[in-house]
């Protein structure tokens, strides 16, 4: 529950502020602040308390909008982007590299879409030759928070007219009625995050089931919605084959393939100082127990562990997936 | 998390910290300084002013553990609201430095919440709707040099606003709005040990 909500002050009468301000009681606590960064980035803050309880930041998103993803984190495409209209998220996974890539937990939100819209439109004409990719959750659930950003309403219909660009919107929530409310655009991909249940409830707080979370996506894929599957991160976990094997199986059991668009797959991975940090800001965590290894500055499972890993998804995903295109985000 | 160790309070008057001082029964370490070893909880008299509460805050945040909490108590004024009112800081502003700093609003609590501005000299004229205090902004540049914006807070009681003005002040006033707010303020401050 958000009982703060800070905003930057050149931002406190623009449209969309008022907006996201009307959705929440009028007893709610306002901070108007310069610059988000006198909150968000200050150093020496605990990510973890601050989970508990994490305020909403309302800015302006100054500078470049649209990022290069890593290499070999696309689905088919060369040209590959990804936005970040928010910074943080609803979910506390354990795993999250969020934990240790910003300094605070609350939730930053730029409020200035329209920037965005521009700079995605501007990207889409520049690869006219070719479908440009954007990927919108790299750094938060863009559907878990739609409630107050409006995020579905405000970036659909730019893809709807824009049919070179090819939007993947990644989420664990189940929170799919506010896309139900359009009709299938075929340049959206709603792509799911899933580990198999008893990994989930142990270190993915707050995420809603594995069986909603395919309940609906069958939701989207009855109105002829394309969807997306994420298996990153694999956990290694006891039963690891039968459990991954299980998923896979309830996942195509109820979702037609047709509407599959494609899946991907990665190990969990962290560069050494985030790893680093998630561990000291959460000495507790069930992950730390995964016995990493850190190969060339990244901490993920040892080399032949992770080999193995990859041979069984792969084999087991194609056994499922049929002619589905895989993709393995190897760094 | 590591549990919180200690608590230290600075408060600017011995007027403001008596109620306090017998609310937790204090005992007397030096001439300006309080301590409850069993209650965990550390009282600093710095004087007036921000730069004295800029030193006390270091004084005390030396004497005690690592992992330890920091709350500013006093008195300030605001143009609206009612003497007594108590209030939980949510920005602090320095007026001559133009800085501010956000403590963390995560904690359990129903006081209300409001920005402040520290001034060097009393205020007359309320020309924001901020509160107007002399210490918070020393407090807070020093108490920040240890901890997090989450763990270092302030609580003012309205002592003037602009149907009262600070020459309607009086010692007694003082002692008896903290008085009554001790118990608020007592429960806020179990709230930090539970961290």
């Amino acid at each position: 529950m958000i009982e703060t909500i800070y905003i930057e002050n050149h931002i406190k009468n623009h449209p969309r502020t008022k907006k996201i301000l009307s959705r929440f009681k009028k007893n709610i606590n306002v901070v108007y602040c310069d610059h988000y960064g006198e909150i968000f980035n200050i150093k020496s803050q605990n990510f973890r308390i601050q989970k508990n309880k994490p305020a909403l930041i309302l800015a302006k998103k100054e500078g470049k909008k649209i990022h290069n993803i890593p290499k070999n984190f696309g689905i088919g495409g060369k040209k590959n982007y990804y936005f970040s209209h928010m910074l943080n998220c609803i979910y506390d996974c354990e795993y999250c590299f969020l934990q240790g890539k910003h300094m605070s937990a609350h939730y930053l939100l730029f409020i200035n879409y329209e920037d965005f819209f521009l700079d995605i439109k501007k990207q889409i004409k520049k690869n006219s030759s070719e479908k440009s990719y954007f990927f919108s959750g790299y750094d938060c659930d863009s559907l878990a928070f739609d409630g107050i950003t409006d995020f579905i309403k405000s970036f659909l219909p730019i893809f709807k007219n824009n049919t070179n660009g090819i939007l993947e919107i990644r989420t664990k929530s189940t929170q799919v009625e506010r896309i139900l409310k359009f009709k299938p655009i075929d340049n959206c991909i709603i792509a799911f995050s899933f580990t198999p249940e008893n990994i989930s409830k142990l270190i993915e707080h707050k995420v809603p089931s594995v069986k909603k979370r395919i309940d609906s996506m069958k939701k989207l894929t009855d109105m002829g919605w394309n969807i997306g599957l994420r298996f990153d991160p694999i956990v290694p976990a006891c039963n690891f084959g039968k459990i991954y094997d299980d998923l896979f199986k309830s996942i195509v059991s109820k979702i037609p393939k047709k509407n599959i668009h494609s899946v991907s797959f990665g190990m969990m991975r962290f560069p050494k100082k985030m790893f680093k940090k998630i561990i000291k800001e959460n000495p507790n965590t069930k992950i730390d127990s995964l016995n990493f290894k850190n190969n060339n500055g990244i901490y993920s499972y040892e080399i032949d562990q992770k080999k193995k890993i990859e041979n069984i998804i792969l084999s087991k995903l194609k056994k499922y997936m049929g002619d589905i295109p895989i993709y393995n985000c190897e760094i | 998390m590591n549990k919180v160790e200690e608590i230290n309070i600075v408060v600017a008057m011995k007027r403001e910290a008596n109620p306090l001082i017998n609310y937790w029964n204090l005992k007397k370490n030096s001439k300006n300084f309080y301590f409850n070893k069993k209650k965990k909880i550390n009282l600093i008299i710095s004087g007036i002013g921000k730069k004295k509460a800029e030193i006390a805050t270091k004084f005390l945040a030396e004497k005690s553990k690592k992992n330890s909490f920091f709350l500013n108590i006093g008195i300030a004024g605001h143009k609206n609201y009612k003497l007594g009112e108590i209030i939980l800081v949510s920005k602090v502003t320095d007026s001559a430095k133009k800085y501010n700093w956000y403590p963390s609003l995560l904690w359990k609590t129903k006081i209300k919440k409001a920005p402040l501005i520290t001034v060097r000299f009393p205020k007359i004229r309320y020309t924001t709707n901020y509160l107007y205090d002399m210490e918070a902004s020393g407090f807070f540049k020093s108490a920040r040099n240890y901890v997090g914006p989450e763990k270092v807070q302030c609580i003012k009681i309205i002592s003037d606003n602009k149907h009262s003005s600070i020459f309607n002040i009086s010692s007694k006033k003082i002692e008896n709005w903290i008085y009554s707010k001790t118990k608020i303020i007592d429960e806020f401050v179990k709230e930090f040990l539970k961290a």
